[in-house]
């Protein structure tokens, strides 16, 4: 198994990771060269695919009839001046996005925290992993005692709540334990759902994973603000 | 013998040099040029103030109080051996100049009671920096944001 992990200059390499991470030999600027040609075209369909042949729950493509077509797959115009390679996350929205060069970003649906759970910031991305393991919070087991019995982890999976794929966010150089992650709820998607984490349909949370690298800048808007 | 002629284009001269001098001297910055005066008389004009820079707010700092203090404007920076000036835009970016070094980009975003900032690699800072959320407050003249402090600017 691999990562990606940015070098010095900029590049993304392949390393040997015990925790399940996939990646790719190519450079940032070339990645979101690519992306940006992919996304112009039309041709952004199917996620990852250099993915699917290593991993180790394959899932068929996703058939996005029931969701509402706000949260599905699409490429926009971007007239900010956020840099190429930003992650935003519009949370009264319930849109993320990934800007890309020529104008244009990639936006996907997701589920926000419900109220009381949501939060606002800037994050990088500081850990990539393919079917992670979750493990439920001391506070989410106390209002939910049934999870005590994943106290300890439950493994990755098509059970596991965390999905198909997570990013997790830094702040300060520290894991604010909020991720970015798959769902084995699709319906929630477009909602205000989780416990402050960011969800997406595993096969776009796939496609998220496979364009951007350890280093990423993910901006989380505050809502009503 | 100077003319009748002459002599009549001579006292006007005389006339004008004379009330050209009365004109002469310091002249307040805001009077209407000579070039208007001459024109049809016009509405007064307000002196152009400089208008007073927002109070800053005091006490510690929500979201929104922070998102409304930064947006759109410029603030001069120091602290930890580092000064310069920030713009906070409201679409979530910065741009700043660092004396010393140069200018530079980055990205902004208010937390409850923080603020989070990252800056874009530059020549000067090649990597970046990653970002950081350091808790924010303000005596109503002087933002601290960990051991930075931020003062309004008019840039």
């Amino acid at each position: 198994m691999t990562s990606l992990r940015l070098s010095k200059s900029g590049n993304v390499f392949l390393i040997p990771n015990p925790e399940n991470h996939f990646g790719a030999n190519i450079s940032r600027r070339s990645l979101i060269a690519g992306l940006s040609a992919s996304v112009l075209t039309g041709a952004l369909v199917s996620p990852a695919l250099a993915d699917v042949s290593d991993d180790p729950f394959p899932l068929p493509k996703f058939n996005y009839g029931k969701t509402p077509v706000d949260f599905r797959p699409t490429v926009v115009d971007y007239a900010g001046r956020q840099r190429p390679g930003t992650i935003i996350i519009n949370t009264s929205a319930r849109q993320l996005s990934l800007i890309v060069d020529g104008g244009k970003a990639r936006r996907w649906g997701c589920a926000v925290g419900k109220d009381g759970f949501r939060w606002a910031g800037l994050a990088d991305v500081g850990r990539k992993v393919v079917w992670p393991k979750w493990t439920p919070p001391k506070e989410m087991i106390e209002r939910v005692p049934e999870k005590a019995k994943w106290a300890n982890g439950m493994p990755g999976g098509p059970e596991n709540p965390l999905g198909a794929r997570a990013l997790y966010l830094f702040q300060n150089g520290q894991d604010t334990l909020f991720r970015i992650h798959g769902t084995t709820d699709p319906s929630s998607i477009g909602k205000n759902a989780s416990s402050g984490c960011i969800r997406m349909i595993n096969q776009d949370v796939i496609e998220l994973f496979s364009l951007v690298p350890i280093g990423s800048r993910v901006v989380v808007l505050a809502e009503g603000v | 013998m100077l003319s009748r002629k002459k002599e009549v284009w001579l006292a006007v001269a005389l006339a004008s040099l004379a009330l050209a001098a009365c004109s002469s001297g310091p002249k307040p910055d805001l009077e209407p040029s000579d070039q208007m005066a001459s024109a049809q008389p016009t509405e007064p004009v307000e002196p152009i103030v400089e208008q007073p820079l927002e109070p800053l707010p005091s006490g510690p700092m929500s979201a929104a109080v922070i998102t409304k203090t930064l947006s759109e404007k410029t603030f001069r920076y120091s602290g930890a051996g580092r000064n310069g000036t920030i713009t906070f835009y409201g679409d979530g970016t910065t741009k700043y100049n660092e004396a010393g070094k140069g200018e530079g980009t980055g990205l902004w975003q208010a937390s409850d009671g923080k603020l989070c900032e990252a800056r874009d690699p530059t020549k000067f800072l090649p990597k970046g920096t990653p970002s950081t959320c350091q808790k924010i407050s303000s005596d109503g003249a002087v933002i601290t944001a960990g051991r930075m402090q931020y003062q309004r600017s008019v840039q």
